[in-house]
């Protein structure tokens, strides 16, 4: 230690350059990290139920629930389910979104738009939109179309909130950019308005979709013979929590699916925003 | 092109930014309106643009009155403005209405001649302040501008990058010839590029002096004869 210290660096031996090796790479990488938790989370939680410390009658053991949506699967009913609350989803994910691009565009676009309609949307806004529920029911009946329709109103909003704020903040000096070739405003509108809006138009679609997945399960809570929705209210009525527990997972995966589909769709149309952190 | 603005004046709520502003170019010459901050330059710019209508006066291009915006010229502003989601290539092409080919030739040529070949494909984000100015001035020379209207181009830029770009700006003046308004706050810039300068002073801004620089381009930068103008200049100004 004493030679280390007069200030003789020659002397010193090479510092051992650490190499994170592939495997230790491979540890540490965020997905891995991310599941250390759960892991542990499901591995106590198997323990507990195996030695009886969690009665089954109130919290299942995670394999339980494993194999309660193989039995589904098996059955054949849990596609059937599955798919039911996807289509719901999609289609009232697609009327909301379309119905927000088009009013959002014109109250982003004209001024006088938005002093008409901006007001009025901000009331509504304020409903909690699952007090739509009875009303819907009454005038569309307990059928698809009530569902669709609480779905597309809760996706609605983060849409067009979006939309708007992100037309109205639009730089102007790109807009400038365009007036000094002459564009038309529709040209405006395609070519700059519509592209720099993109990013928070993306992002209100990815909170409607969550939004969506909320409104899905009111919906099939209130009424509905099929559907991930109406296995929770068979599992509460059956007194199954396996099936209830079973219903969530699959909303989960199925919410992580599709949030992640829309995840990749913004980054291939942002990806210009983030090149400089990749590289 | 030959731009001649008559008696121009721009009110914003009743507070006068320039008043009874006159002057004129002629075609292939360097104009510079240079002023301190506030006096109305940008203002006066914008007006001759079309981008700003709402001024009172006259401006007209090779002889005819206008008012709005004039596809014969092209602005190129303080900030490099581009759009983010375009590389450089597409921003460069931006306002051209060819075909998909011929718009990437042209493009290609202009991004040669501001010195950016091999950054086609980069995205404004990816660039330096110099480079995405480069871009700027490809952009706005692409649709062969008769009129090149500039409002502190290379203001926001460091010394070196500055004169270089006031160097590239010389070379496509040789080359293109064309007409250009240079708004600057910079004496040294508008004694390095210009044919003649405007003074504007005050708040309104109003015409002050013009000055006629004779010297041949391109300048010594810092020469004696450019010094005596500068010291002129600033007698002008009254600092
Ligand atoms: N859009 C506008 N609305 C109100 N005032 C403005 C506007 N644009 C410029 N002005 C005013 O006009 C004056 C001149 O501004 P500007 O032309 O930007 O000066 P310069 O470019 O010479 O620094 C300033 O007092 C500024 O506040
Ligand atoms: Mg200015």
């Amino acid at each position: 230690m004493a030679n280390h210290q007069n200030g003789n660096t020659a002397s010193l031996p090479f510092p051992k350059v650490k190499k994170a090796s592939p495997f230790k790479k491979a540890m540490f990488h965020p997905f891995i990290v991310g599941s250390i938790l759960p892991v542990i989370l499901i591995i106590v939680w198997e323990a507990l139920s195996r030695a009886g410390v969690i009665p089954a009658y109130q919290l299942p053991s995670p394999t339980a629930i494993v194999d309660k949506i193989i039995e589904l699967a098996e059955k054949g009913t849990l596609w059937g389910h599955v798919g039911i609350t996807t289509y719901r989803i999609f289609l009232g994910f697609l009327l909301g979104t379309a119905a927000a691009v088009i009013i959002g565009s014109f109250v982003g676009f004209y001024n006088r738009v938005e002093q008409l309609l901006d007001p009025m949307i901000q009331a509504f806004r304020s409903i909690p939109s699952l007090a739509w529920v009875p009303l819907f029911i009454l005038w569309m009946s307990i059928g698809e179309a009530s569902k669709v329709a609480l779905i597309a109103v809760g996706v609605f909003f983060p849409v067009y909130l979006n939309i708007v704020s992100g037309i109205s903040g639009v730089d102007r000096k790109l807009i400038e950019v365009g007036k000094m070739y002459g564009f038309t405003n529709f040209q405006l509108v395609k070519r700059i308005i519509l592209p720099a809006s993109l990013p928070s138009f993306l992002v209100g679609m990815r909170s409607g979709l969550g939004l969506g997945w909320m409104f899905v399960v009111a919906a099939e809570l209130m009424g509905a013979s099929q559907g991930l929705g109406y296995l929770l209210v068979v599992g509460q009525n059956t007194y199954s929590p396996d099936l209830i527990i079973a219903s969530i997972v699959l909303f989960a995966i199925l919410g992580k699916v599709t949030d992640a589909l829309l995840k990749r769709l913004e980054y291939k149309a942002l990806h210009w925003q983030d090149r400089l952190e990749r590289s | 092109m030959s731009l001649m603005v008559k008696n121009v004046t721009r009110r914003f709520n009743g507070n006068t930014a320039v008043k009874n502003i006159s002057f004129q170019t002629y075609k292939g010459e360097i104009v510079g309106l240079l002023g301190t901050s506030g006096c109305g330059k940008s203002t006066l710019l914008r007006a001759i643009s079309g981008l700003d209508e709402g001024y009172e006066g006259e401006v007209s291009l090779n002889g005819n009155a206008v008012r709005n915006v004039n596809t014969n010229a092209s602005f190129i502003f303080q900030e490099p403005r581009l759009m983010p989601w375009l590389t450089v290539k597409d921003n460069v092409s931006f306002g051209l209405s060819e075909k998909k080919q011929e718009k990437g030739l042209k493009a290609e040529r202009y991004i040669e001649l501001v010195g950016l070949k091999g950054y086609e494909n980069y995205y404004p984000l990816e660039l330096s302040g110099g480079m995405a100015q480069r871009v700027a001035i490809a952009r706005a020379l692409v649709t062969s501008p008769e009129l090149l209207l500039l409002d502190e181009p290379f203001s926001a830029l460091d010394a070196f990058t500055k004169m270089q770009l006031q160097d590239l700006l010389l070379k496509i003046w040789s080359e293109y010839r064309s007409t250009m308004v240079l708004v600057t706050h910079d004496i040294d810039e508008a004694l390095y590029l210009c044919d003649r300068i405007i003074i504007l002073t005050g708040q309104p801004g109003v015409f002050k002096q013009e000055f006629v620089i004779e010297e041949p381009k391109p300048r010594r930068r810092g020469s004696q004869q450019v010094a005596a103008y500068k010291e002129r200049i600033l007698k002008c100004l009254e600092l």
